[in-house]
């Protein structure tokens, strides 16, 4: 069965990408613009690794990672942060919230594979 | 061995001329502005650069006044505790004075300086004096100024970018030939944009690094120095001891940030206690406020990185104030219910 991917971003132009790539890859993918409506799709269905961005609107990226971790039920969801912020401390930061991984925008799609591949197995 | 004996006579030669002409010149012969004060901040001497630095027509500047009719008094007090106690601490150990950078702001808000202070000890107890090097930053403090000039890098590659999209999109009918040649506009144009905004922010990374307001110190010095800061406190403060490394900091802005820190986790969770420890990283040094009790959610921290910060050069942020260091503060929820709010920041770059 497939993997499903939640993607939480604000900006549709990246969605679409990200979709066609995770897609193209075989994964079932589900599309959500902010972290108030990504907490409830996971608590509907917690997905096996969600592409979180970091600056949204109603509750960012280190909030919405915090709250999974607090749940034990999430615990095994991995993270990647999309992150347009590149200073060190915030890739710090998002790891020490909880996030499996961190990448800064822009970033090279085939990189973004490979770090989804190698979380999934 | 000529040459040698040619300068030490030259050196003594020098040493008969009189040190106030001496120094006078010397003075005037800075770009920078050059004021010398005595230990009650009244200023002794200061050269030209400095009275075009303060606008000399309203004549704020002369002999005998006080520098905090110049500048603001805080940082400067707060740069002259931190110097006497880098003294006291390396006192056997260093035959140079410390001195310590700090920014600072004119009584007439029209300008911002960068400043280098260091202090004369007197053979009189208690009446040393203090130089400061005042240089006018003024065109880069606000962090606004730099994005308008970096900007203009991005026009070009954005321009080129949009206008083969909206050929391709609004041309359906073009020939494959052309929109061949429009998608390579697209590759070569994201890839120019990719590079320039890894060149700006690179460039940036070392702006804020290089930044002449961030101070070079050693962490014993800075954490000796902080907890000296929190022992009228109710705060209990640890640090390493035995260890050292290399730091450049707002010292003066930190040390606003982590009062601010401590006072608003004393109003939001009314802790019985409240620690302050401080760990050495490999690539940070950690400051960890640890209370028993609700930790702060990390939306509430986010919002708080938004306060204005008391006191500060300018009426900044504690988001421009930690980043201008590049640090920043995250909170942690412990088992026993004990919770963590962590104010990271990055030991300094190796150049």
């Amino acid at each position: 069965m497939a993997k499903n991917i939640l993607i939480v971003d604000d900006a549709p132009n990246i969605v679409l990408s990200l979709e066609f790539l995770m897609k193209k890859e075989g994964y079932a993918v589900q599309s959500v613009g902010n972290g108030e409506e990504a907490m409830r799709v996971i608590a509907d269905k917690a997905p096996d690794l969600i592409l979180l961005d970091v600056m949204m609107p109603r509750k960012d990226g280190y909030e919405v990672c915090q709250e999974l971790r607090a749940n034990p039920d999430w615990q095994n969801i991995k993270i990647i942060m999309l992150t347009a912020k590149g200073r060190d401390v915030e890739r710090e930061k998002g790891l020490a919230l909880g996030a499996n991984d961190y990448i800064t925008k822009p970033f090279a799609t085939q990189e973004l594979v490979e770090k989804v591949k190698s979380l999934l197995g | 061995m000529a040459e040698a004996k040619q300068c030490a006579t030259d050196t003594d030669s020098l040493q008969e001329v009189d040190s106030e002409i001496l120094l006078q010149t010397l003075l005037q012969e800075l770009k920078d502005g050059v004021i010398v004060c005595n230990h009650e901040a009244k200023i002794v001497i200061f050269n030209q650069a400095a009275a075009d630095l303060f606008d000399q027509d309203n004549k704020l500047l002369s002999k005998g006044t006080s520098l905090f009719r110049l500048c603001h008094q805080a940082p400067v007090k707060h740069a002259l505790d931190l110097l006497h106690y880098q003294m006291q601490e390396i006192k056997n150990n260093s035959k140079h004075n410390p001195s310590l950078q700090f920014i600072n702001e004119a009584t007439n808000q029209k300008k911002f300086f960068s400043c280098r202070m260091s202090i004369l000890p007197s053979k009189v107890a208690h009446k040393h004096f203090i130089v400061i090097i005042f240089e006018d930053v003024s065109t880069w403090y606000r962090p606004d100024n730099l994005l308008f000039k970096k900007i203009d890098e991005f026009r070009a590659p954005m321009t080129n970018l949009r206008a083969a999209v909206e050929s391709l999109t609004e041309h359906p009918e073009m020939s494959p030939v052309m929109r061949s040649a429009f998608e390579n506009v697209l590759v070569q144009e994201s890839l120019t944009l990719s590079e320039t905004f890894d060149s700006l922010d690179h460039a940036c990374n070392l702006f804020m690094q290089s930044q002449s307001h961030l101070t070079e110190i050693k962490s014993d010095i800075l954490f000796g120095f902080i907890a000296n800061h929190f022992r009228s406190s109710e705060i209990r403060f640890t640090a390493p001891k035995y260890f050292s490394v290399d730091l450049k900091v707002d010292s003066y802005g930190l040390i606003l940030v982590l009062d601010h820190l401590a006072d608003k986790i004393q109003r939001k969770r009314k802790p019985a206690e409240l620690l302050c420890e401080i760990h050495t990283g490999k690539r940070f040094v950690y400051f960890d406020f640890i209370w028993q009790g609700e930790f702060i959610p990390t939306a509430v921290v986010q919002t708080m990185l938004e306060d204005k910060i008391l006191n500060s050069v300018g009426e900044l942020s504690m988001a421009v104030i930690l980043h201008s260091m590049g640090g920043d503060i995250w909170s942690k929820k412990h088992d026993k219910a004990k919770s963590t709010l962590r104010l990271a920041l990055p030991l300094a770059k190796k150049v």
